[in-house]
C-alpha cells in the first residue's frame, strides 16, 4: 500500500515539498498513529513538528487508533493561524 | 483601482474573484430559523454595510485586516494557503456548532485565500443574537477555535518577494 499525505505550511516548507509518498509494504491498512510514525520516519526534518500536529483523513481529524486506507485522503495539519 | 462613490469621494475598488458560496446551512432550533453561511473568497474581502437581522437584537460585525507591521518590519501583505475542502467543512461546522451552542440567529463567516495587500480585510464574521452577550461570547469562541482548527496557514510577503512574483 502507498499512502500519500498532503503537506501545507510550515511542513511543507520544512520537507521542501507538498506531499509525502509513504511506502507501506504489503498491508490493506494501517492506523493514523502508524501513519505519523511512518511520516517521521520517512521524513525526519518534520520528526520534531509532528507533535504539535493532527492526520486529517477525508478533511476530518482523527484520532490515533482510527483505520486509513490507500483511497483515503490524507492531509497533515497542524500551526494553523488564518484570521 | 480606484473610482468616485455616488457622493465624489474617491473609494479604492477592490477587483476581487468572489468564489460561489461554499456552504449554506439553515437550522431551526426551538422554533428560530438560523442562518448559516461560510465561504472562501480570492483575495481581499469587500467592504460590506452589517445587514439587518430580523429579530436580533445584537448584530455584532468583525473585520481582520491585514497590519502594514509585522516584527518591526513593513510588509507588502500576508499570502493565505488554504486547503479548500476542509477549510469549508469546518468553517460550517464551526458556524454551526457556534449557532448551536449560543443559540445565535445568524452566522456569517468569509475568509480569504492567496494574497491580502495591507490595509485590506481577510476574515469577517457577522453574528446577530438576541441580546449582546451571547454575540460577544460566541464571536470570541469562534475566532479562537478557528485559529486552532480550520486549515489556514498566513505567510508575510514583503514588497520584494510580490516583485519576484510577478
Amino acid at each position: 500500500m502507498t499512502l500519500t499525505v498532503q503537506l501545507f505550511g510550515p511542513y511543507a516548507s520544512a520537507a521542501g515539498k507538498s506531499a509525502l509518498l509513504l511506502d507501506c509494504g504489503d498491508v490493506a491498512a494501517m492506523t493514523a498513529g502508524e501513519v505519523m510514525a511512518a511520516m517521521a520516519k520517512e521524513c525526519p526534518a518534520i520528526k520534531a513538528m509532528l507533535e504539535s500536529a493532527k492526520l486529517a483523513v477525508n478533511c476530518r481529524y482523527v484520532t490515533a487508533d482510527q483505520d486509513v486506507s490507500e483511497a483515503d485522503e490524507l492531509a497533515l495539519i497542524g500551526m494553523v493561524g488564518g484570521g | 483601482m480606484k473610482c468616485s462613490n455616488e457622493s465624489g469621494e474617491t473609494t479604492r475598488h477592490k477587483v476581487t474573484q468572489r468564489v460561489a458560496i461554499q456552504s449554506e446551512s439553515v437550522m431551526v432550533l426551538e422554533n428560530e430559523i438560523q442562518q448559516v453561511t461560510a465561504m472562501l473568497v480570492q483575495g481581499p474581502l469587500d467592504a460590506i454595510s452589517p445587514p439587518r437581522i430580523q429579530s436580533a437584537g445584537a448584530v455584532i460585525l468583525f473585520e481582520g485586516l491585514v497590519r502594514p507591521i509585522e516584527n518591526d518590519a513593513s510588509i507588502a501583505g500576508l499570502f493565505y494557503e488554504v486547503y479548500e475542502p476542509m477549510a469549508t467543512t469546518l468553517l460550517n461546522d464551526l458556524a454551526l456548532q457556534t449557532a448551536k451552542k449560543f443559540e445565535l440567529i445568524a452566522v456569517h463567516v468569509e475568509h480569504s485565500k492567496g494574497f491580502v495587500p495591507v490595509y485590506d480585510c481577510s476574515f469577517r464574521l457577522l453574528v446577530a443574537s438576541k441580546h449582546r452577550a451571547e454575540g460577544l461570547a460566541a464571536m470570541d469562541e469562534f475566532i479562537i477555535r478557528m485559529k486552532q482548527e480550520v486549515p489556514i496557514w498566513k505567510q508575510v510577503r514583503t514588497e520584494q518577494q510580490q516583485k519576484d512574483l510577478a
